[in-house]
């Protein structure tokens, strides 16, 4: 009988020598109620007394039980956390198995908790010495026991960490966790620290006894609707430390299975740093002594688990001694059989590891459902000797560049294989805070703290390390991998690596890979575009805009791409910061096609002409710096890089290119008063003209003739709108663009210049007062339209038809441009 | 033009601090040659006025800079000490170097040429004006850092330690700025007629 209620009580294991004999009598009477009801009754009745039943396992009678739930204090779930139950349970029934895997992984961090204050006060341990995990399955009962000896929990810690979540961002990790996929889904609720919940996959009802150094044993109990925290009427059982035992539902029956145990254990928690033990029979021939009675032997046999309750870690001679003269007999022993090799994977030499061990390592101590694309693994030596493990998870935080400012990473320390903090936040720069993994030192003392001047400086030590082993292990990734899954998930990252690191911005540089006229659809990196440099070729060229197809449209880079040169095309909006915080790339500086100071090899021929070109055309250049576009531009020359546009607008070498004014004004944190805005934003540029295009060539012949004439200012007004916008920039008066552009339509299509647009009918007739607004705006144009129409009277029939032609060409441009 | 340009950027860029250094040991018959001692500042082109580097041709200044501030810091950290250093200890060092205002250092006009002046250069005692402040601190602590990231803080202290001087392994070996293949020089002259143009 005994015997069998050892099946049963996982707890009871917990209890003192003397207690567990006090209270087998009572245990009796609970039993017998288990086996009338093993199979589960449907019944109103039943399902009341199996309710009473729920907690029998703790080793109460059933009077206890009920005088012990009468003084339970009833909680209600917070409506996050039901709703949140609701959804692991909706969403994870398909993967239900990692139920173990959370619990221990809980479990682990009570653990490291409680081993991390033993450090610094001894004390702490009294309660227990023991710091192991124990699963205990009852199959009669139904129950998984899972027993940790952490720091516990207290009654309040009870209701806010089983009740409540409090944490930041409740609603977004509920949000993403409806929207994911089984996976992220598995792998959010651990993250998130809600993977207890996951209980409730498998369980109808689970129970919690908890014992924390500073409150008395408590026991939580609920069904997923309701909860309830009572004093545990038994006392102090556990000395330290937690049981949570699941009542399993009928179709969960399979995880009592120790086989089943131990390859979850063995899938999800192989690399916990603490004892994982499974109490497991062994069925084996042993000596016997003839002399003893059926019955007590089987009372040793208790007697044997007892002391292995409290040798088991320590020692395991005992059963040596316990064999006096006897006979062979097939004997099934139970024990606690430890299920994972709990020796740090770090601490083994790398090239004993196998990647299918680093893999599982990584997943099991990230939390990350996904394989990491890269491992380093290394030991360093000097002032300060640490290990250290690194990984490349396959995905970034989701959210590594909207708190790109907070400092946050994953580095897991250790100090002699045990567990000191993941949140040091100091352990990376920021731009590779995407890295997972661990550093153990011996040299840093327990207490290891930033704030100490000494073990600052280790800590820098051992961060200027990591970041090199990081770079390194990035730089060794197999290049296919590298672009297709690296680049892809991280390139914002390196990116902003070379904006902010000045000691591995060269580093760093080598790793960069941008779009580029040399492939529709393969990137490059800067050594294989310096490889590709024409003989003459001086700088390394690029053009940044909001995509490629405007970058490769730009007027900037016409003449370029015709003669051969490759582009780089910088279409992410930090490129072009990227881009500028680099001096050079193997002794070639940068030049942005958008802006002065470009150089292209030409013929001596070329240059002649356009020396002559330039005489030509001073007259029309001074006449666009000086009156038609007097206060837009800084000057107006002929252009190197046009080949088919008009004319384009050239920021000067360290002003603003129009892809870069973009980004800083759209930036929602600008002062509103910046000056440097100010300064750049209004710094005026440089107008280059095609003197190729024919309609650079006919304002060129109308300003030799006429430099007073109206059309031929609006004609060049509207050129350098276009200019303005095909580089880029920003149009400072759309309206007053809007309205030129309208006037061209007019006289392209002959439609009178006063022509008015009639308002609907009934809205005239409905609202006066919008009538009247209307009349007032009509009239304001009418007026503006006949002085246009008065200028143009000026010039000669002639002129007029030209410029009617003229409009068509440039309304044509437009439209393309709009396009 | 590009006089103008100047104009408008000194405005905005109150930063820009003139120094004026009277240096009493003046080289009074190499002065006479250039002309007579200029009490204004440089005119400072666009690159030295806005660009985020340093341009190619203050390089040689600005390593040999970096390699005295090295060689100054090291000197003063090892002066009592028999113990070599340790790795904490010298990436502190590089970095409190790297990390320094460098206010102490400028543009001037030197023999008709663009030159950096400053503690460590011998164009600190040539009379003239410096300007500072603007944009070359952050130059020269971006130049600093790269060196310590290219060649590492160890290397750079082994090489301290040894009989080569950091000036020597820095600047002038075949890969530094001033070995004469990769020297460059800017002429005030030659800006000055360019400017014209």
């Amino acid at each position: 009988m005994s015997a069998k209620y050892w099946l049963f009580g996982a707890l009871c294991l917990f209890l003192a020598t003397a207690t567990v004999y006090a209270d087998d009598e009572a245990d009796a009477t609970v039993e017998d109620d288990i086996g009338d009801h093993a199979e589960g009754s449907r019944t109103d009745d039943e399902a009341v007394k199996r309710e009473e039943e729920a907690i029998k396992l703790d080793g109460l009678n059933v009077a206890q039980i009920k005088e012990m739930r009468d003084r339970a204090e009833k909680h209600e779930f917070q409506a996050e956390v039901s709703r949140m139950m609701k959804l692991i349970i909706n969403s994870l029934y398909k993967n239900k198995e990692i139920f173990l895997r959370e619990l221990i992984s809980n479990s682990s961090d009570a653990l490291d908790k409680i081993r991390f204050l033993s450090l610094t006060d001894k004390d702490v341990l009294s309660g227990n010495e023991e710091l192991t995990i124990k699963i205990k399955a009852d199959k009669e009962g139904g129950v998984l026991h899972v027993t940790d000896t952490g720091i516990g929990m207290t009654k309040a810690d009870l209701v806010n960490n089983l009740g409540t979540i409090a944490r930041s961002g409740t609603s977004e990790f509920l949000n993403k966790l409806a929207e994911g996929t089984a996976e992220e889904q598995s792998a959010l609720i651990g993250q998130f620290g809600v993977g207890f919940y996951s209980s409730f996959l498998v369980s109808d009802r689970v129970v919690v006894t908890s014992k924390h150094n500073e409150d008395k044993q408590h026991i939580w109990e609920s069904d997923a609707g309701s909860f309830s925290v009572v004093e545990d009427p038994r006392g102090d059982t556990l000395g330290r430390g937690t049981t949570v035992s699941l009542h399993l539902k009928e179709e969960a029956q399979d995880f009592l299975e120790p086989h089943t145990i131990k390859e979850l254990v063995r899938k999800y928690s192989q690399f916990i740093n603490f004892p994982i033990y499974l109490w497991t029979s062994k069925t084996e021939t042993v000596e016997e002594p003839i002399d003893e009675e059926e019955a007590e032997e089987e009372a040793d046999e208790e007697k044997k688990e007892e002391e292995d309750e409290d040798a088991k870690v320590e020692e395991e001679d005992e059963e040596e001694e316990k064999k006096p003269k006897t006979k062979s007999v097939e004997k099934t022993t139970w024990d606690w059989e430890l299920m994972n090799e709990n020796k740090p994977l770090w601490t083994r030499p790398p090239k004993e590891v196998t990647e299918e061990e680093y893999e599982e390592f990584y997943k099991s101590f990230s939390k990350d459902s996904d394989a990491p694309l890269a491992h380093t693994h290394f030991v360093a030596e000097g002032e300060v000797t640490f290990r250290s493990i690194l990984f490349v998870p396959k995905t970034g935080p989701r959210d590594m560049f909207q708190e790109y400012g907070k400092k946050v990473d994953y580095i897991k320390l250790f100090v002699r294989r045990v567990f000191i903090t993941d949140d040091f936040q100091d352990m990376m720069p920021k731009y590779l805070s995407f890295v997972k993994g661990m550093v153990d030192s011996d040299d840093l003392p327990l207490n290891v703290s930033r704030e100490t001047l000494q073990q600052h400086k280790l800590l820098k030590v051992i961060k200027k390390k990591l970041v090199r082993k990081t770079l390194d292990m990035i730089k060794k990734m197999d290049s296919d991998e590298y672009l297709e899954k690296f680049w892809k998930e991280y390139s914002t990252s390196i990116k902003l690596g070379v904006i902010e690191d000045h000691s591995n911005r060269t580093r760093l540089a080598k790793l960069l890979r941008f779009q580029s006229s040399n492939s529709e659809s393969d990137v490059t990196s800067l050594a294989e575009y310096v490889e590709r440099m024409k003989e003459k070729q001086e700088a390394i060229f690029f053009m940044a805009g909001t995509s490629r197809k405007e970058a490769e449209s730009s007027p900037f880079v016409e003449r370029l791409l015709k003669k051969g040169y490759e582009v780089l095309y910088l279409v992410e909006p930090v490129d072009e910061y990227c881009i500028q915080s680099l001096p050079e790339f193997d002794g070639k500086k940068f030049q942005n096609v958008a802006k002065d100071g470009l150089k292209i090899d030409e013929s001596e021929k070329v240059k002649e002409k356009r020396e002559e070109m330039e005489k030509e055309y001073e007259t029309l250049l001074t006449w666009l710096k000086d009156s038609a576009l007097k206060d837009q531009i800084e000057k107006a020359r002929l252009s190197e890089r046009l080949t088919e546009s008009p004319c384009a607008l050239v920021a000067s070498s360290y002003g603003w290119s129009g892809n870069m004014e973009r980004i800083m004004k759209a930036q929602a944190y600008a002062r509103s008063k910046d000056s440097s805005q100010d300064f750049y934003g209004s710094q005026k540029k440089t107008l280059e003209l095609n003197p190729h295009h024919p309609l650079v060539q006919e304002l060129k012949n109308r300003v030799d003739t006429d430099q007073e004439d109206q059309t031929t200012k609006e004609l060049a007004q509207i050129l350098y709108d276009t200019a303005v916008l095909r580089s880029g920039f920003m149009l400072q008066d759309s309206s007053n663009f809007a309205n030129r552009i309208e006037r061209m339509l007019r006289l392209s299509m002959n439609v009178d210049l006063n022509a008015k647009a009639e308002g609907w009918e009934e809205d005239e007739e409905e609202e006066e007062g919008d009538e009247e607004e209307g009349e007032d705006v009509d009239a304001e144009e009418a007026e503006e339209e006949e002085e246009e129409e008065g200028d143009a009277e000026e010039a000669t029939a002639e002129e007029t038809e030209e410029d009617v032609v003229e409009g068509e060409e440039a309304a044509t441009e437009e439209v393309k441009d709009e396009l | 033009m590009a006089a103008r340009l100047d104009c408008s950027v000194l405005s905005w860029h109150m930063l820009f601090v003139l120094m004026v250094l009277f240096t009493t040991c003046a080289r009074a018959q190499q002065d006479q040659k250039i002309g007579s001692i200029k009490f204004s500042g440089p005119d400072v082109n666009s690159e030295e006025s806005e660009s985020m580097h340093m341009p190619d041709y203050l390089k040689c200044d600005a390593c040999r800079i970096i390699a005295y501030k090295f060689t100054e810091r090291l000197e003063k950290v090892t002066k009592k000490r028999t113990k070599t250093l340790s790795e904490s200890e010298i990436i502190d060092t590089f970095e409190e170097v790297c990390e320094a205002s460098w206010d102490d250092y400028g543009i001037k006009e030197v023999d008709g040429l663009k030159r950096l002046s400053g503690p460590g250069l011998e164009t600190k005692e040539v009379p003239g004006v410096m300007q500072g402040g603007g944009k070359w601190p952050y130059r020269l602590k971006e130049m600093c850092y790269n060196y310590v990231g290219i060649e590492g803080e160890e290397e750079l202290y082994d090489v301290f330690k040894s009989k080569t001087t950091l000036e020597k392994f820095l600047c002038k070996e075949s890969n530094g700025p001033c070995h004469p293949k990769n020297k460059k020089t800017k002429k005030v002259e030659e800006e000055k007629e360019k400017e014209e143009l």
